[in-house]
């Protein structure tokens, strides 16, 4: 075992020399540093689902790095002033332009954009002079720039969780009103046909089931075709835009999608006939009278979307 | 059914989705902690390992905060999104590169090609074919002296051997002039050789045949009498050539026939030419005194007189519309002419040709069935058509 960490250390101080090596401008940055640096990143993303990673594997990993930004931290980190200049000079529009996204208004962005540099520039080192706060967190992974528009969404996030937390304000009460109407009037209970009681009852019990079941067939897809599934129906975002997050294009994502419905469709049902009994005839009724009623309620749902769309949207941003 | 089936499990999962919300998510204060901001943007990036982005994803499926911030930053980044799984097809297998050849959008350029390739070529074929008849001209200026000094002085012919070669060539243009002329007796030998002599002749001087008109006029006569010795000169067209011998050829004929007996010669000039011609036909050299006929005929339009021909080849006297016409340098003339009386030259196609025939539509025939220079007494006039 204390063969295997030796190996990984020695394979990424020896990467972290080929990284500091290409590097444009390594800001006197020791290998040493880099390397502590970069065995952080294999163990964290690469050696916690793949503790016998080969060797290929792991430089083809720390090779991936970005050097130029891995470098330009840990410089700041370590607090070089040149490097903190230029962090600041290359980068201060990609803060505020994040920070106007993630914020209601101008002001609200200035603020945020100061929080942020006055965040990572002064928890850069902790009390025991260690590295502290968020630069530590930056891999080299991915690029600086999104890894600053991610602090800063996480940013704002959590002042507004500080801030909901001390007041629910008066719009949010609106949004939750809207949503608890919408509940009420569309449902499966099927009250506004004007149908027989008893059968209401019956649908409404069906519907329940029916409901259930689909929460926990969901639950029972991989993590992918679930995430699909939020993206999709839960964040409303489309095809396209859902393909973009999972990292494939629009047309696999359809294909994804279709595979899903019809694996959702056999997990409803068999959990239905195992769990609760019913045959595969009264699935098959049930799925189409459930889709009889979605569908006449549909309209009214889909007019008050763009509202609650983009409420969602407001509470996510 | 199946679509139907697909459709039903849609409409479910998004009455779910409004009805209950994201009821799998679990509260911010559920879950032990949210993805770092390095997780989330490496994942928005797509640059995480397989096994990372596993787990990540089961994290995001479950929690919309941090699915919210990586929505936000794949939107921002502009995230490049992989192709589709679509396996490219390369041509692996002789027959699918074959198939590419023979593919629409190859064979739309390649047919076109093929085509003016084609024509290209057999221009280049047609071209070809004619230059033989140029290349064996161009190379006999030796034998072209010969062969001049052998038609002039009807000697024996050289060696057949020399000759050989010429006729044993392909066919050329000057060959099939010959043909038609050579119903006279002859011998296969002598057929071949006069063939050959015939390719053999347009090497004659194209300066002499410039100077000398067509119809040879009695000036040029005596010359041509004399052994020719004409200088190397500069290769013609094998057509030109036999053209310009037909014309000498035939000016000396009948500056020879016009010394003798005007009415003799009629008969004798034949008697004379089969003789020529059976003396080159043995010697092998004689050059094609009927093609030189023939081109002058040719020259004249004269083509309509072969069927008038008697079986001795004369050619010299025509009746049209009851009158005779007699050949007398290089004119149709009218044997009732006497040629101490003046003519009235009249030019086919004037005003003055048309005013006559309108007037005296009977002589329209001696005009126009007679080529060249005729010489008609009409109503006691005569008339000079040229």
């Amino acid at each position: 075992m204390s063969h295997r960490l030796e190996q990984i250390d020695n394979l990424c101080f020896e990467g972290a020399s080929r990284l500091s090596a290409r590097a444009a401008d390594n800001y006197g940055v020791s290998p040493d540093s880099l390397g502590i640096r970069i065995k952080s990143a294999v163990q964290k993303y690469l050696l916690r689902d793949d503790e016998n990673a080969s060797t290929s594997v792991i430089n083809d990993f720390v090779d991936k790095l970005q050097a130029d930004d891995l470098c330009l931290i840990v410089a700041c980190e370590e607090g070089n002033e040149k490097a903190w200049d230029d962090l600041v000079t290359r980068f201060s529009t990609t803060v505020r332009s994040a920070a106007r996204s993630a914020s209601a208004n101008e002001e609200g962005a200035d603020d945020l954009a100061q929080s942020i540099w006055a965040e990572l520039h002064g928890l850069r080192r902790g009390a025991g002079g260690q590295p502290a706060g968020k630069l530590a967190y930056y891999s080299g992974r991915g690029s600086l720039a999104g890894w600053l528009r991610a602090v800063v969404a996480q940013l704002a996030i959590d002042q507004h969780r500080k801030q909901s937390r001390l007041v629910q304000t008066e719009e949010d009460a609106d949004f939750d009103r809207i949503i608890q109407d919408g509940h009420d009037r569309r449902g499966w209970s099927g009250r506004d046909a004007g149908v027989n009681p008893e059968v209401e009852t019956s649908q409404k019990l069906a519907g329940a089931d029916m409901q259930h079941a689909l929460s926990r067939a969901i639950q029972q897809l991989s993590a992918e075709d679930r995430l699909l599934v939020k993206l999709y129906y839960f964040d409303g975002l489309r095809l396209k835009e859902a393909g973009a997050v999972l990292g494939v294009h629009e047309a696999t994502a359809s294909r994804r999608l279709t595979r899903v419905h019809s694996d959702l469709r056999q997990q409803v049902e068999r959990i239905l006939m195992d769990e609760k009994g019913w045959t595969k005839s009264e699935t098959d009724v049930a799925f189409s009278e459930v889709a009889v009623h979605l569908e006449t309620d549909i309209e009214p749902i889909l007019a008050t979307d763009p509202m609650l769309t983009n409420k969602e949207n407001k509470i996510a941003g | 059914m199946k679509h139907a089936d697909q459709n039903e499990v849609d409409l479910l999962l998004r009455s779910l989705a409004r009805n209950s919300g994201d009821s799998s998510a679990r509260s911010d204060d559920a879950l032990s902690e949210h993805l770092d901001a390095d997780e989330l943007n490496a994942f928005a990036e797509g640059v995480l390992p397989e096994g990372a982005r596993t787990r990540y994803s089961a994290h995001l499926a479950d929690c919309p905060s941090c699915r919210g911030i990586v929505i936000n930053l794949t939107q921002a980044a502009g995230v490049a999104v992989r192709p589709p799984a679509v396996t490219e097809r390369s041509p692996s297998s002789l027959l699918q590169q074959l198939s590419a050849l023979f593919s629409q959008p190859v064979l739309r350029f390649v047919v076109p090609a093929i085509v003016l390739a084609s024509i290209l070529g057999i221009g280049l074929l047609v071209l070809q074919q004619d230059q033989p008849g140029e290349f064996i001209a161009k190379h006999e200026p030796s034998q072209q002296t010969s062969s001049l000094d052998d038609t002039n002085q009807a000697k024996p012919a050289d060696s057949p051997s020399q000759t050989a070669a010429p006729s044993g060539a392909a066919p050329t243009p000057l060959q099939s002039v010959v043909t038609p002329t050579a119903d006279e007796p002859k011998g296969e030998s002598g057929g071949r050789a006069a063939g050959a002599g015939v390719s053999q002749e347009p090497v004659i001087a194209r300066k002499e045949a410039d100077a000398q008109p067509a119809e040879a006029t009695p000036t040029f006569a005596p010359d041509l009498n004399a052994p020719a010795a004409p200088p190397p000169l500069p290769a013609y067209t094998a057509r030109d050539r036999a053209q310009t011998l037909a014309k000498e050829e035939a000016a000396k004929r009948e500056d020879q026939a016009e010394r003798a007996d005007e009415v003799k010669v009629q008969t004798s000039e034949g008697v004379d030419d089969r003789r020529k011609l059976g003396a080159a036909a043995k010697a092998g050299t004689r050059p094609a005194q009927p093609a030189n006929v023939q081109g002058l005929m040719r020259e004249r339009g004269e083509d309509e007189d072969k069927n008038k021909k008697d079986s001795t080849g004369r050619t010299d006297s025509r009746t049209v519309s009851g009158k005779r016409f007699v050949r007398k340098n290089n004119q149709w003339v009218d044997s009732a002419y006497d040629s101490s009386r003046g003519t009235t030259n009249v030019k086919r196609g004037s005003e003055q040709y048309r005013a006559l025939v309108a007037d005296e539509p009977g002589i329209r025939p001696f005009a126009e069935q007679l080529s060249g220079e005729v010489i008609v007494v009409w109503k006691g006039r005569a008339y000079r058509f040229y």
